[in-house]
């Protein structure tokens, strides 16, 4: 019975169905199902499917955000009951957001979905945030790597100003900066002290595993 | 213009849908006091959420103050009389990064870049309208205004660009209005455009906003240049993606002809859809030229002159795949005439440009345009008698018909016709032959000069932003 629904579960996110995702979560709640056990036998074995069928290229994108999109649906309905000291393993905690005077979100939540489809938890703090919005995110969720999308040649400026205000807040050292955007290169994220770059969402996977020091 | 059978049903049905569109939901405007500008106006607005809604008839008010026509001029106020007749060619811009002319090198771009492309683009025979193409990332916050202090100075030809701050449009409007020799002056004969992309779908930022009220209130034609991207910022499908680019565009076509009636709008897409394998916009595919031959399709149905990008690729060297792509993303522009073709000299999807591909996308201009004409209808007495006379066996080459005509042809300048042997004997690639033939240019083409105390008033309204600032040699 609860195998059926483990099954049903990773269904629901290979198939990317968020509404089902969330109804049989609720199901499996109601018949008093372990919350972890759900997240670690149906939504992760799910994932990791909608992973593999993307990289050998029967799945693109919009397949696995909507994969994606139906674990996060699941997960928010298992991890609030989760009882004692039961904790989802993460591979890290990523704090993501665009910078200040820049509302452009689409590359930046791909990024975040792509971290999340990988084992990441990513708080998305949204477009046009300060460096103060992202330094507090910083301390409130403990994050290991911090994500600043720009996607203006005159935005990208304030990823900049954010590593100055990380160095400040004495946070520099803590965690890990991941930058990007359409005029970001390489080049200028070493020339203002980032830790990472990826030019698309797939190589931020790769960069993000390999800041954490853990295995892609 | 007149449209074919299905140009006019696609038009007729996205102008439909873009209006519904506006009517039910509306579009965002990020600023209070120009909301309450266009409440003032009867829209409807909707304050707390900054939205607002247009009806039939403020739709059918602004496509009629729109002006009847648009005329672009060169430096010197000749007019550029193929904008509106066939399509123009136009510099692509502005990313931050180039391969350097010398070393190949992908290294940011700087104030020296733009003032060597726009230098080149002023002396290629097929760009019509000059950009700076580059950003001169050298030069911190106030780049925009030495670019167009430079675009001013090194080229007499019609020149696009913006200013990134509606503070910096009195500055960028002074500099184009002292040339022209006045406002009025200017507007009568204007030698430059600006542009501004919407967020799609339905959003300007407030910076956009206050630019394009700003350069109206000048009478500086502005385009409303779309930047959809299909699967993201717009739906997957074609025609679902044009309703957004031209809800998005009609919306302010809408505000600007109300506030300011006559104002002179450009209508533009530089829209593409997104590559789902990456995320990464496939700028050199053919739904490129596809879609945003729709919005070319738009504004000839509205009566507006269209700015379409085009002319793109993806790839990262002066290859096959860039040959191929800039081809199949300008023929639907032509086809559905564009006014404005976007885009020579970008590669890399628009993030980087080459001197190397400005210069063969000057022959791949001429090729198409050539192409273009296709077969041309006239009396053929003269050789249906010659035919006669030759037949059989005949040889035409020694025949005066010939001598007159065979010119028509096109002749190009860097692709290689030889034959294998003479080719290797002159042992230049492509590559190093447009390499060369860039720096020939820089060499030896020295665009016309404003005088001298024209220049000096130039420098003197950059340096009220850059202290030090002084044209070069």
């Amino acid at each position: 019975m609860s195998e059926e629904l483990y099954k049903k579960l990773m269904a629901t996110v290979v198939d990317g169905e968020p509404e089902d995702a969330e109804a049989i979560a609720k199901e499996a709640l109601e018949k008093n199902l372990d919350p972890l056990t759900c997240i670690n036998k149906g939504l992760m074995p799910g994932i990791q499917k909608v992973g593999e069928l993307f990289s050998t290229g029967e799945y693109y994108l919009p397949e696995l955000i909507i994969g994606a999109d139906a674990m996060q649906a699941a997960l928010e309905i298992l991890e609030p009951a989760l009882v004692g000291g039961q904790k989802r393993e993460i591979v890290g905690m990523v704090v993501m957001g665009t910078v200040e005077g820049d509302l452009h979100e689409i590359g930046k939540t791909l990024v975040g979905t792509m971290l999340t489809a990988n084992g990441f938890k990513v708080v998305d703090i949204g477009a046009d945030q300060s460096a103060e919005a992202f330094v507090n995110a910083i301390k409130e969720h403990e994050a290991d790597i911090v994500g600043a999308s720009a996607l203006l040649t005159t935005t990208m400026l304030k990823q900049k100003k954010l590593i100055e205000a990380l160095e400040s807040a004495g946070l520099k050292d803590k965690v890990k900066v991941m930058v990007g955007g359409a005029p970001v290169t390489e080049r200028y994220a070493q020339e203002i002290g980032a830790d990472g770059y990826a030019e698309d969402a797939i190589s931020a996977v790769d960069i993000a595993f390999r800041l954490m020091d853990a295995p892609a | 213009m007149t449209l074919t059978k299905k140009a006019q049903s696609i038009a007729d049905l996205v102008h439909e849908q873009s209006v519904e569109i506006l009517i039910d939901v509306g579009f965002c405007v990020p600023d209070d006091d120009l909301l309450a500008r266009l409440e003032g106006e009867g829209f409807q607005v909707d304050q707390e959420n900054q939205m607002v809604q247009l009806s039939r008839d403020h739709v059918e008010q602004a496509l009629k103050n729109l002006p009847k026509e648009l005329k672009f001029y060169n430096r010197d106020g000749e007019q550029l009389t193929k904008f509106g007749q066939e399509a123009c060619f136009m510099g692509a811009g502005t990313p931050v990064n180039v391969f350097d002319l010398h070393s190949g090198e992908h290294r940011p771009s700087t104030r020296k870049d733009v003032r060597q492309i726009v230098t080149i683009q002023d002396a290629l025979s097929q760009v019509d309208i000059v950009r700076p193409t580059v950003t001169a990332t050298d030069q911190g916050e106030y780049s925009d205004l030495v670019e167009i202090a430079e675009l001013i100075r090194n080229t007499s030809k019609p020149i696009v660009h913006r200013t990134l701050s509606p503070d910096r449009v009195d500055a960028a409007a002074e500099m184009l209005f002292t040339v022209a020799g006045g406002e009025k002056e200017f507007q009568a004969k204007p030698n430059f455009a600006t542009l501004y992309c919407p967020i799609s779908p339905g959003y300007f930022t407030p910076e956009n906003v206050h630019c394009m009220l700003k350069w109206a209130e000048y009478g500086v034609p502005i385009t409303l240049l779309s930047m959809a991207m299909g699967g993201a910022s717009a739906p997957a499908t074609l025609l679902g993606e044009l309703i957004v680019i031209n809800t998005d565009i009609l919306a302010w076509v809408v505000v600007l002809q109300i506030l300011f009636p006559g104002t002179p709008l450009l209508y533009g897409s530089v829209s593409a859809v997104l590559d789902m394998k990456t995320g990464l916009l496939a700028l050199g595919a053919p739904e490129r030229g596809m879609i945003n031959s729709g919005a070319a399709i738009m504004a000839n149905y509205y009566g507006m002159r269209s700015m379409c990008g085009g002319l793109s690729s993806d790839a990262k060297e002066l290859d096959a795949q860039a040959g191929f792509e800039k081809v199949v993303t300008a023929i639907p522009l032509l086809k559905e005439r564009a006014s404005i073709i976007y885009g020579a000299g970008a590669t890399d999807a628009g993030n980087t440009i080459s001197y190397q591909q400005l210069i063969f996308d000057n022959e791949i201009i001429a090729g198409i345009r050539r192409m273009w004409e296709g077969i041309t209808i006239h009396d053929p007495a003269e050789e249906v008698e010659l035919i006669k006379k030759l037949t059989p066996r005949g040889n035409f080459m020694s025949q005066d018909h010939t001598r007159k005509n065979y010119r028509r042809h096109w002749y190009p300048e860097i692709i290689s016709r030889d034959t294998y042997d003479t080719w290797k004997e002159k042992g230049e690639s492509l590559n190093q032959i447009c390499n060369r033939k860039a720096k020939e240019i820089l060499d030896s083409h020295q665009p016309d000069r404003l005088p001298a105390k024209v220049e000096g008033e130039l420098e003197r309204i950059v340096r009220n932003y850059i202290p030090d600032f002084v044209f070069e040699e």
